[in-house]
This record gives C-alpha cells, sequence and structure tokens, in this order.
C-alpha cells in the first residue's frame, strides 16, 4: 500500500508485512489485559462501536482503484478474497490462510500442478454478498471482479496480474475475457500462468481481487467508489466526507460468531494529537494513525496508559523522490548527491528511535534486504562533488513538499537543511495529506518530497512493480518519481519466470543494485509503527499486513 | 507656474493671519510654525499664559501628554528594546538560528529545556530557541512595519483621492474597499498566498497583507479628509486661489498626522498577530526563516510534553503586540485630549 509520508501517512497502501514483528514482536506493549483484567474480560464480546480515529480521508473504497493506507484498511474489513493472512500479530500474521476458498492451493493437495503453471482454486459454498445484494458468491463473479479490475481506469495494480494468460490481451482490450481465468463451475475457479509465479497467491490476496457483485457495481456506475459491498464481516453504511465512515455488522456473514462488533466509526481529519487526548477520554478506540511522535515519551512511561500501547516495526520505507520529468532530477548525477546529501541518522534521532536508517530500497523484513548494505552515506562533499560534475557548482533551486503531521515537517525541514549544506536550496511546502497525494500523483508536480510505501505481501516484488516499474510511472501509479528503464523491466519479467526461489532472490539483489545506482529515491529510513489502544477495547493486536483488524476486535 | 507661485506667496501669507485661530490647537505643521509664532508674540499681551502652551509644536505637546501615560511608556520601552534585539539579532543571539545541535535533541526525540547553553532550550529539530526567536523577530517586525507603510500609503493616496475629490474617484474607491471588506480576510490571504504567490517568502508576505490591510486605512483617511475639507481654512485657503494638489498637502494632510500615527501603531500589532496567523497555517513565512507564528504551529504538537515550544513564541507575540497597542492608545489620547476626557 502506499503509504504516507515520511512516517506513515504515504501512500496508501496496503499492508505489510511481515515478518520482522518477530523479533521485535510487540515491542512497547505489554498486551493490554495484563494487570486488572480477569479471564473473563479475554472472552470476546458480542456488540458496541469501535471508534477508529483517522486523519486523512480515503481516496476511494473501489476495491479496483484504493491503493492508500487508509482505503485497504477500510475495506478489508467489507471485502474478501480467496485467501487472506491469519489474524496475529507477527510473523504467524504473514502466512496465508483460506477465506472464500476452502484452501491455500500448494502443489501437494493439487491446487498448484506440477509445472506451477496452473492454479486450482475451490470456493466456500453459502457465501452470501452483504444486503441488500443477498445472492450467493459464484466462481463467475470473481472471474468479472477480476476482468472489471484489469479495466477499470487508473487501476494501479493490473502489473501483478499480468502473469494470468491472456490477462495482457485483456487489458489491451484485444479480447473480451481472460482466457487464463477460467469458471470451471459455480465453485472452481482455475487461473493458467504463462509462467509459473512464486509470490502469485500473494498477489491474489491483494484486495484489487476483492469480489463485487455485477448488478451492484452497474447501479452505482462511477458512484462505486463510494458505495462498496462486498462478502466481508462488516456492511457499509455511510460515508460522510470529512468526517466519518460508518460500518455495520454484515447479518449474514460466513464464519460463524463472528465479527463481535456491531458497528465501526472510522472517524475522519482527526488530528493525531487530537486523536490521542479523545482516547484517553474514552471517546476513540484506537489510533489509526498511531500515536504521535511528541506524545509517546509521555504515554509510554505512563503507568496507565503504557499497557495499551502497540508497537511493530513496519516493512515499509521513507523516502525522498525526485520527480524525474522535473529539471534537473532527470540527471542521474544529481539524484545521486541527494543520496549522499541526507543525514539519515539526525532524522533517526528526530524520530526518537523510532525507525531504522536505510541505505537501500529495500526495509528490513523484506525478502531481499542486505543487512548492513549502504548504498549511499552521509557524504556532503561527494555531494558537492557530484552536483560539480552535474553542472551544478552553485546547487540549484527546488521545490520540496511534505504532509503538516508530526513528525514529517520537522523530517522535512531536517532535510531541506541537509541540502542547503550542499548548495541545493528548496522551498518547502507543507500541505495537507489529501493535498500532497493528489499533487504527488501527478507526473511533473512535485520535484522532491517525502513519501513512503508499505509493504503489501513479503515479496521483493512488491516493491519493484508498485515504485520502480512502468506501469506505475502514470498518473494514479505509486512510482512518484516517475522513473523507470527499459533495463529494470527486462530484469522483472526474468525474475518473474523464475521457479528457484533462491535465484530468483538473487535476480531481485541484482535489481536493487542497479535501482540504487540510478537513484530514483533517496531512501531514508523504515519506520516504527506505535499505537494505543482505548481501555475498554478487547483483542487489540497489530497485524503485519492489515494492521488494524477490527474484524477481530469487541468492546469489553 | 510663475502664476502659481505668486498666488502661494499671497496664500502664504494670509495664512498667518486667517489660520492659528482656527487651527492652532491641531496643527503639527512645523512649516508654518515660523508664522504663528510670530502672530502669536504679537498677540502675546492678550493671552497670557494659554499662549504658553500654544507656543510649543503639536510634536512637544504630544510627547508631554505621552509622557504622562505610564503604560504608554512601558510599551515605548519594550517597542525600543525588541527593536534594538531584532537590529542586533546576529550580534545578540547565542546560535545560528538554522544550526541543528546533536545535543538539542534528547534520546527520545524530544527537545531539551532551559540549560546554560539554550537559555530557553531547543525546537523539535534542536535548534536553539532563543537565537531563533530573535531572528524571529527581524521577520515579524520587518513585516509589521513594511507591510503598514505600503498600507498605509495606498490608505492615505486612496483616501485623500477618495475623500477629496469626492465624485466618480470616490464611489470607486469606496466601493473597492467595500468589496475588500466583504471578503473574508484570512481566506483571501491565504488564496494570495496559495496561487498567485504560491512561493511564498517575506516579501511577498508583505504585499499580501497591504493588499488586506490598505483597506481600513483607506477609509479612516477618507472619513477624516471628509470632515476637513469642509472647515473654514480649507475654504479660505481655496478663495485664496490654492491649487487642489497645494491644499491637499499643505492643508489637509497635516491634519492627518494625528490618525495615521495612531491607527499606524496599531495596525503594526494586528499585522504582527496577522503574519503570525498565516505563518502557523503554514502559509506565512515558510522555513527555515525562522518565525513566532511558524514556531508556534511546529512546536503545538508537543504542547504537553514541551509546553515551552508554544510559550516563548506566543510570549514573543504577546509582548510585542501588547507594547504596540499600548503605543498606539497612547499616543491616541496624547492627540485627542477631548476624547480621553470624555
Amino acid at each position: 500500500m502506499t503509504a504516507r509520508s515520511l512516517l506513515g501517512r504515504v501512500l496508501p497502501g496496503a499492508a505489510i508485512a511481515l515478518a520482522l514483528l518477530l523479533a521485535l514482536g510487540l515491542a512497547a506493549c505489554g498486551g493490554g489485559s495484563s494487570t486488572a483484567s480477569t479471564g473473563a474480560a479475554d472472552t470476546p464480546q458480542k456488540g458496541g462501536t469501535l471508534t477508529l480515529a483517522y486523519l486523512s480521508e480515503p481516496s476511494s473504497l473501489d476495491p479496483a482503484v484504493a491503493w492508500n493506507v487508509i482505503d485497504w484498511q477500510i475495506e478489508h474489513a467489507i471485502f474478501e478474497s480467496f485467501f487472506r493472512y491469519v489474524a496475529k500479530p507477527g510473523e504467524a500474521g504473514t502466512q496465508l490462510e483460506p477465506c472464500l476458498a476452502t484452501e491455500v492451493p500448494t502443489v501437494a493437495n493439487g491446487g498448484i500442478s506440477a509445472d506451477g503453471k496452473t492454479i486450482t482454486i475451490h470456493l466456500r459454498k453459502g457465501v452470501m454478498f452483504q444486503p441488500p445484494v443477498s445472492r450467493e458468491v459464484t466462481a463467475q463473479d470473481f472471474k468479472y471482479s477480476f476482468e472489471r479490475m484489469l479495466r477499470s481506469p487508473l487501476a494501479p495494480g493490473t502489473s501483478f496480474y499480468m502473469g494470468v494468460v491472456g490477462a495482457q490481451a485483456y487489458y489491451d482490450k484485444k479480447v473480451d475475457t481472460v482466457k487464463g481465468f477460467k469458471v470451471v463451475d459455480p465453485s472452481t475457479i482455475e487461473i493458467d500462468l504463462t509462467s509459473p509465479d512464486l509470490s502469485f497467491l500473494n498477489a491474489l490476496t491483494m484486495e484489487f481481487t476483492d469480489v463485487i457483485p455485477k448488478e451492484w457495481v452497474d447501479k452505482w456506475g462511477k458512484k462505486i467508489n463510494r458505495h462498496p459491498l462486498g462478502t466481508g464481516p462488516f456492511v457499509f453504511d455511510h460515508w460522510t466526507p470529512g468526517q466519518e465512515i460508518v460500518l455495520s455488522r454484515n447479518p449474514s456473514y460466513w464464519e460463524t460468531g463472528r465479527p463481535y462488533l456491531d458497528l465501526i466509526d472510522y472517524k475522519l481529519s482527526y488530528n493525531p494529537s487530537t486523536a490521542l487526548l479523545k482516547l484517553q477520554q474514552g471517546q476513540v478506540d484506537a489510533l489509526g494513525d498511531g500515536i504521535p511522535p511528541a506524545d509517546l515519551a509521555r504515554v509510554t512511561v505512563d503507568p496507565k496508559w503504557k499497557p495499551y500501547v502497540y508497537s511493530q516495526p513496519l516493512i515499509a520505507i521513507s523516502y525522498v523522490l525526485m520527480d524525474v520529468k522535473i529539471k534537473p532530477f532527470d540527471n542521474l548525477k544529481v539524484r545521486q548527491a541527494v543520496s549522499w546529501a541526507i543525514n539519515r541518522d539526525r532524522v533517526i534521532k528526530l524520530l526518537g528511535g523510532q525507525g531504522t536508517a536505510l541505505w537501500q530500497a529495500y526495509p528490513e523484513g523484506l525478502p531481499g534486504h542486505v543487512p548492513d548494505k549502504k548504498f549511499y552515506g552521509y557524504d556532503p562533499a561527494k555531494a558537492k562533488a557530484l552536483l560539480a560534475e552535474a553542472g551544478f557548482p552553485n546547487g540549484f533551486k527546488t521545490t520540496y513538499y511534505t504532509d503538516n503531521v508530526d513528525p514529517d515537517p520537522k523530517i522535512a525541514q531536517s532535510i531541506q537543511a541537509d541540502l542547503a549544506a550542499v548548495g541545493i536550496k528548496a522551498d518547502l511546502k507543507t500541505v495537507s495529506n489529501n493535498t500532497y497525494y493528489t499533487l504527488q500523483s501527478q507526473p511533473g508536480k512535485v520535484a522532491m518530497g517525502s513519501f513512503g510505501w508499505w509493504m503489501d505481501f513479503p515479496d521483493p516484488v512488491d516493491w519493484i512493480i508498485p515504485l520502480f516499474s512502468k506501469s506505475n510511472a502514470v498518473e494514479g501509479g505509486m512510482n512518484s518519481s516517475f522513473w523507470w528503464s527499459p533495463t529494470l523491466e527486462k530484469m522483472l519479467v526474468e525474475a518473474q519466470k523464475m521457479t528457484d526461489p533462491q535465484a530468483r532472490l538473487a535476480k531481485y539483489d541484482e535489481m536493487q543494485t542497479y535501482i540504487m545506482s540510478q537513484a530514483p529515491y533517496a531512501t531514508v529510513y523504515s519506520p516504527m509503527q506505535t499505537t494505543m489502544c482505548s481501555t475498554s477495547t478487547g483483542g487489540f493486536y497489530l497485524h503485519p499486513v492489515y494492521q488494524i483488524d477490527p474484524g477481530s476486535y469487541w468492546k469489553k | 507656474m510663475s502664476d502659481d507661485e505668486s498666488r502661494e506667496a499671497a496664500e502664504q501669507r494670509r495664512e498667518g493671519i486667517l489660520e492659528p485661530e482656527a487651527e492652532m490647537d491641531l496643527r503639527p505643521g512645523s512649516a508654518t510654525a515660523g508664522a504663528e509664532l510670530a502672530s502669536g508674540a504679537a498677540a502675546a499681551g492678550y493671552f497670557g499664559e494659554t499662549l504658553m502652551i500654544e507656543q510649543q509644536s503639536l510634536g512637544g505637546e504630544v510627547w508631554r501628554r505621552f509622557r504622562r501615560d505610564k503604560f504608554a511608556m512601558i510599551g515605548l520601552a519594550a517597542i525600543i528594546i525588541i527593536i534594538i534585539l531584532a537590529v542586533f539579532a546576529p550580534w545578540i543571539a547565542p546560535h545560528d538560528p538554522l544550526k541543528q545541535f546533536d545535543e538539542g535533541i534528547t534520546m527520545k526525540g524530544m527537545p531539551v529545556g532551559s540549560s546554560a547553553k539554550f537559555l530557553l532550550g531547543t525546537d523539535t529539530l534542536g535548534r536553539d530557541m532563543l537565537s531563533r526567536i530573535l531572528y524571529g523577530a527581524r521577520v515579524s517586525l520587518f513585516i509589521g512595519i513594511v507591510a503598514n507603510g505600503f498600507a498605509l500609503l495606498l490608505g492615505v493616496v486612496f483616501g485623500l483621492t477618495a475623500g477629496y475629490f469626492k465624485g466618480g474617484a470616490e464611489t470607486l474607491i469606496m466601493r473597492m474597499t467595500d468589496v475588500m471588506m466583504a471578503f473574508p480576510i484570512l481566506l483571501l490571504a491565504i488564496a494570495l498566498s496559495t496561487t498567485v504567490f504560491s512561493n511564498g517568502g517575506v516579501w511577498l508576505l508583505v504585499v499580501v497583507i497591504t493588499i488586506v490591510y490598505w483597506t481600513p486605512m483607506t477609509r479612516v483617511i477618507h472619513g477624516e479628509v471628509l470632515s476637513i475639507r469642509e472647515k473654514e481654512f480649507v475654504d479660505a485657503a481655496r478663495l485664496t486661489g490654492a491649487t487642489n494638489r497645494r491644499i491637499l498637502f499643505r492643508h489637509i494632510l497635516p491634519h492627518l498626522v494625528a490618525p495615521i500615527i495612531v491607527y499606524t501603531s496599531l495596525g503594526i500589532a494586528t499585522t504582527i498577530v496577522f503574519e503570525a496567523t498565516l505563518s502557523y497555517i503554514g502559509v506565512g513565512v515558510q522555513p527555515p526563516t525562522p518565525s513566532w507564528g511558524q514556531m508556534i504551529s511546529m512546536g503545538q504538537d508537543y504542547y504537553y510534553t514541551a509546553p515551552q515550544l508554544v510559550i516563548y513564541p506566543g510570549l514573543a507575540i504577546v509582548i510585542t503586540v501588547l507594547a504596540f497597542n499600548l503605543v498606539g492608545d497612547g499616543l491616541r489620547d496624547a492627540f485627542d485630549p477631548q476624547q480621553r476626557r470624555r
């Protein structure tokens, strides 16, 4: 998903990953219920309203299009697809489990053919779409949803699925159906791939493949982005722009006993500091944007609140984008100079250690990450020399964008000072989140800016396609520097065909080396996610992919 | 031209006779002070002691009254100190306001409090707070004074034109001020700052504030001129054949000094708050240039854990604005003792 700007608000995105958690686990927290609660309080209870606070508003709730963090967090409560990640914190949360399918296909259970090119998925029977559609989901609905996504205007995720036989031809409008996505019978789907793809099941778990009924899409037309309807535990109730989105319990949900809550109230435009105050007053149950850095030191030492603080390292990167469509960032040496100019250790200091400095494209926890590898460092003299070579011995003027939520403005100012030290005079533009997303998604608008990417699934292809591919270097795509290269495109195609995990990973390593030499972004750090729940929230945890998982929470 | 000159000469001669009685009290006009003194001296026998007071120039008289106002004097002293601090900030400030100190940030990423090295602590980036406040004073005062200067210039030109010539010019100018004043000021400023002047910077802020603040000044001047132009001494000047230019600049403008000074000193206070407001919401002075409003904006998230981030720049604004307001009030009273007694 896209992340947010430096700390987390960047783009949208999706989710993150996983693995890491393990080690750090719930670092700061102690798992809420320790002291006062009795066993009874740990038993899920039905009913109640969970209030979640966010600063920004979803760009869309159309699963074919939306890719921001908040979009997916809400979609995950409404929509479902074949599989999902196990509802547990840490590494366990990165394992796939069946959702609308009856099992996760493997070679062993016959779901994946011996050559890896055919995947057979059996669907759970009796799953109903949410009211008012209220009819049984069939294999045809999945095929419809998949094809609809491929042809949705501005759909950013299509390149994950081009390995399906006939997907490209369908995308190009040369044929009327995706040949490789077959409805065998109403509860069986067979997907043919042009070549084996080790990350394909993960790609099928992204919200892009969520099942959505055709009659509902036809009914709402373009307004479907504000009228989501799927099979998930919660039904969309209403969306008051700038205020709130409310979901209610799905009365016909297929998973017995779930969900626990009656209502979820997503409060929009709550500043993180305000949200924290309201949480402490009992008006908010969890902080969607985390604990503001300014208050972290306070709540983590407060015995009353410390048990309700939860933390996990995000598999995510925060970086400085440089739009190569704006001069002088078309110049490789200028981009490299920027990468050498930034004092990442100071950024981590400003974050109070809530992050890890990063000099490579893959964050810790993502397969492909090379421990301790530094493609760049902090060397203003070298940056100046590169600028001189590039023809800017006296630097140049540019504009640097950031959103307005702590700590992003202060990190942007720190980077602005670093740039000034090597002669790059950047005017700082501090804008609201939504304005920033809109601006940066258009080529040629934002010369430099803070941005980020959160993992959708644990595979480096989730870095290469959104951030560095040609397919995303377009309006609405996630490649916010708009840099791409034929060399990398070729390597990506080769890597995706590889069936030997080791060789494939080696290829991704090669790709990272190439990308870093081209410096389309200056990677800065990997953030920690630290948030808090109210004293009346039960079952709270942070999921490595979904982060917030209201389907598993309850009210005490 | 020669015709004009002779008329002026004739007029000057008459001025000494016609004007003093009516205008002694309010006229600043040091240019004609000689004539007044001369006639005053001649009349000494009649007026006795009263004359001693009226002999003083308006400036002296105002200063005498102003001096008696303790609050105004405190305000004046504060302004002088602030101006000195601002002007000499590069020599007075203990540190470079842009330098980020490693020791200015704690392990938890928080600003540090007061210490020998950082008298008022540091900000969220580890920069010295005191130095930033001193440099911020330069920005606030510069914008306050310069923007008011421009607003004043426009206000006087438009106000004089509208009030003196009336007719179409008056209608046009005053309806323009109506339109400008009907705009929500903040919204207008934000719109201007984010569109036409989107590159920020102190000068652009000056332009925005000037555009917003010339209208009240124009109205004040217009109102004053409307009443002054009906006074006998203006009629008299006109009778003697004085040109419009001469009447405007020699007879009417000097009477506007009082409202101009009072209004400007109050206006500077308003402007400083306005600048802080714009910087606070992010459309004013852009980082890294320190400005008080922007410092409050940066520090507001820390009001629980490091309230000094908001308190110090907030105090700086309060003190400065209060000082200008006290002086403005004091001047108003000094210029217009009748009103004060009321």
